[in-house]
């Protein structure tokens, strides 16, 4: 699976939920922008590791379907967050671990903890959904069961390393911007204005 | 003895309940963050509220979720201890001020004019200075007096909107005061 068909496939649950989705920083904000751009994407484009409690704040308090989208290194950078996801944020709430097994955006250097370790630390911190999807079929039916069953979940999906990926440009917003924009469309209950400029 | 003991729990409860009060009349709805010894009537008084404190293990992951909760239209405040504010650096420079969102923290004062242990001597004498730095207002106030830590946390919260971003109390420990 590549990376970029597993975010693509993130923001086609989303939409079809209108719900908010966070991305934490480095190329997951930076693909997210290029690959889907909406109101209700919040590009958290610094703060590693605090990407899943930031949209757990969020969904604590809204009735609005909420995702993280998250990398592996920063997922674990964020493991003591963990706990307070679980005990607050809304069903449902997906965390998705797009998991290449590298801190990518510095220059592929290895993520020292295996998936099985970030799948039993969100089993053991109370993620009622836990997957590790291996291909788009195994990530489209758990995205499905977490939006349908509203569950609280994490689901890493294992992205293939290519050397070859494309390379996007840094999200163009001034982070206040961003901030100025997702509050509005909450606001508005707006609906999803996706756009594909590459 | 039991008999002090239970006076004493009688006076700290009655002095969380009271600083809760101040918190909500400040205008805040939801508090997360770390305990702290200084902050323990606080954190006892705000684990018997119903939907109003959510405790965290990190200050950091703590910002993070409250930055959430700005987002979704709450008024967030942050508690922590002086070098729980070292752990949340990141959080609070690359999330919470880059995006200008208006959210306070409580910080206790530990090591407050270097009176503290050495360990705590370290973050907490330079403090002020460190949030000077980084553009973060602060005032302060003494965690024995409920209505006058509610009143500086009325006054940060109105500079932190004032100014989109963070603003800070510091809660100095009644027997750093006197020491």
């Amino acid at each position: 699976m590549r990376r970029d068909d597993a975010i693509l496939m993130v923001l086609d649950a989303m939409d079809t939920v209108d719900g908010a989705l966070f991305f934490s920083n480095g190329n997951n904000s930076r693909a997210g922008y290029a690959l889907g751009d909406r109101h209700l994407n919040f590009y958290a484009m610094g703060s590693m590791g605090q990407c899943a409690s930031l949209a757990a704040g969020f969904s604590s308090m809204t009735d609005r379907p909420t995702a993280a989208l998250d990398g592996d290194g920063s997922a674990a950078m964020g493991l003591a967050g963990f706990p307070l996801v679980t005990n607050t944020a809304r069903r449902p709430f997906l965390h998705v671990v797009v998991n290449n097994g590298l801190y990518e955006t510095t220059g592929g250097q290895r993520v020292p903890i295996p998936a099985e370790l970030l799948a039993a630390t969100a089993h053991g911190s109370g993620y009622d959904q836990v997957t590790i999807a291996r291909d788009e079929r195994e990530l489209s039916s758990s995205l499905r069961d977490a939006l349908m069953g509203t569950k609280l979940a994490f689901i890493q999906a294992m992205v293939t390393v290519d050397k070859n990926s494309r390379q996007y440009p840094r999200v163009p917003f001034h982070p206040k911007d961003i901030a100025t924009r997702f509050a509005a469309a909450v606001a508005e209950g707006s609906a999803p204005q996706r756009r594909h400029p590459f | 003895m039991p008999a002090q003991k239970a006076e004493l729990d009688t006076t700290e409860g009655k002095l969380g309940n009271t600083l809760v009060d101040e918190i909500l009349a400040a205008g805040f709805d939801v508090v997360t963050g770390v305990p702290d010894s200084p902050l323990a009537s606080l954190t006892i008084a705000l684990e018997k509220s119903n939907d109003f404190y959510y405790p965290g293990l990190r200050e950091d992951a703590c910002l993070a979720w409250a930055a959430g909760t700005y987002m979704a239209g709450r008024v967030p405040l942050v508690i922590m201890k002086s070098a729980g504010f070292a752990n949340c650096l990141d959080s609070l420079t690359s999330l919470v001020q880059v995006y200008r969102m208006p959210i306070v923290l409580l910080i206790s004062w530990a090591g407050y004019q270097g009176r503290d242990v050495p360990h705590h001597n370290v973050i907490g004498e330079p403090l002020k200075g460190l949030l000077e730095i980084l553009g973060i207002p602060a005032n302060e106030a003494s965690l024995a007096d409920p209505r006058a830590t509610g009143a500086a946390l009325t006054t940060a919260l109105y500079l932190a909107r004032e100014r989109r971003g963070t603003a800070a109390t510091l809660g100095i420990p009644d027997w750093l005061l006197t020491k």
